[in-house]
């Protein structure tokens, strides 16, 4: 039964606005039409000559100019200030500073609670750990196992590349899980091409490491230059991986 | 038609842009429109490694419009080794399943 209480709650929320809108669509245009039709009368009966109008009914609201005499008769001038949108300013302000409060009390909740969603649960529960963290580990695991040398343990990375390329073909299956899980949370038509950007830095990463094993491989090159040839292979590898990372950290900001 | 890739720079075959050129440089695409055309890839024995980007690169176009493995290995035959074998039908299942996925 607790999960009903914030249906309830925004039932409530929901009903307030449409009260808002319901009394400003229908009183507000009534309460014109009733100015409206006074303020039409009273310009038809700017000034009146008093000498003139015995049975002439004044409207309430007049101001005199000067004192009557036999020979100046004076005139009376009518308030003209009725209007509504100069009498009613404030209110309407105060009117449009309630809905937008009402409105932002109801939308920036449900946008954070999206929000929090997509977050919490999608990219931090599922998609991080199952796809992109054993990703983020493999390029950790390479970098970090890549043989930099020959030495009596190792003379060639065939090992190594079977090892790497095992590894790789199984991570490039489960990247392709991010798009639908990631799809669930947020409907984005970019999904197709975050997947390819990140497919390709892996692939980038695949080709600079099967480059490297072969160079190790050819008992030409010297440990020196293979040393140097490794040096090279790890600056581009974080490259690689910054090229990997960089398209959720575009959907996080973006979403 | 026959790709003999031992034309091309190896042993190691990688980059996408290499695999890229070679399908132009060939018309790989006009031979995909043939349906009569079977084409023989010869991957040399010496060949170190064949990388996804590059193989993608040079025939991923072929396998979407094939549409299915089967479609693809009757007019694509590869001679390899068995190891580079393998990692050609981890391609092409890889390929199709991102048409699957994303078109």
């Amino acid at each position: 039964m607790p999960r009903k209480i914030p249906q309830i709650n925004c039932f409530i929320t929901r009903g307030r606005i449409y009260i808002f809108v319901f009394s400003f669509l229908f009183a507000a245009p009534l309460t014109v039409s009733a100015c409206s039709s006074t303020i039409s009368e009273n310009k038809k009966l700017e000034f009146i000559d008093l000498s003139q109008a015995n049975n002439c009914v004044l409207p309430v609201n007049i101001t005199m100019h000067g004192l009557p005499t036999q020979t100046n008769p004076f005139f009376v001038q009518l308030n003209n200030n009725d209007n509504f949108f100069q009498k009613n300013l404030v209110a309407l302000l105060a009117l449009g500073a309630s809905i937008l409060s009402l409105w932002l009390s109801y939308n920036l909740p449900r946008k954070a609670r999206i929000r929090s969603i997509h977050d919490e649960f999608w990219l931090r529960t599922i998609s991080f750990p199952l796809v992109i963290q054993p990703i983020i580990d493999f390029f950790g695991e390479i970098i970090a196992s890549l043989p930099s040398e020959r030495n009596s343990e190792v003379t060639n990375t065939v090992a190594f590349l079977t090892m790497f390329q095992k590894k790789f073909d199984s991570l490039q299956y489960k990247l392709r899980l991010l798009p639908p899980a990631v799809e669930v949370a947020i409907k984005s038509t970019k999904l197709h091409s975050i997947h390819a950007e990140m497919s390709e830095a892996l692939n980038m990463f695949e080709d600079s490491i099967t480059e490297y094993c072969y160079f190790f491989n050819q008992e030409k090159n010297s440990n020196e230059e293979i040393s140097a040839k490794h040096q090279h292979v790890l600056a581009l590898s974080a490259v690689y991986f910054a090229k990997f990372l960089l398209p959720i950290k575009n959907l996080q900001t973006k979403t | 038609m026959k790709i003999d890739l031992s034309k091309y720079d190896g042993p190691v075959f990688s980059g996408r842009d290499r695999g890229e050129l070679i399908r132009s440089k060939i018309g790989l695409d006009s031979a995909d429109n043939d349906p009569q055309t079977l084409i023989e890839v010869d991957v040399p024995a010496n060949t170190y490694s064949v990388t996804s980007s590059f193989f993608l690169g040079l025939f991923g176009p072929s396998i979407v419009r094939a549409g299915s493995s089967e479609i693809f290995f009757v007019k694509f035959h590869f001679n390899a080794t068995p190891t580079i074998k393998n990692r050609i039908f981890s391609f092409v299942s890889r390929a199709l399943q991102d048409k699957a996925l994303f078109n």
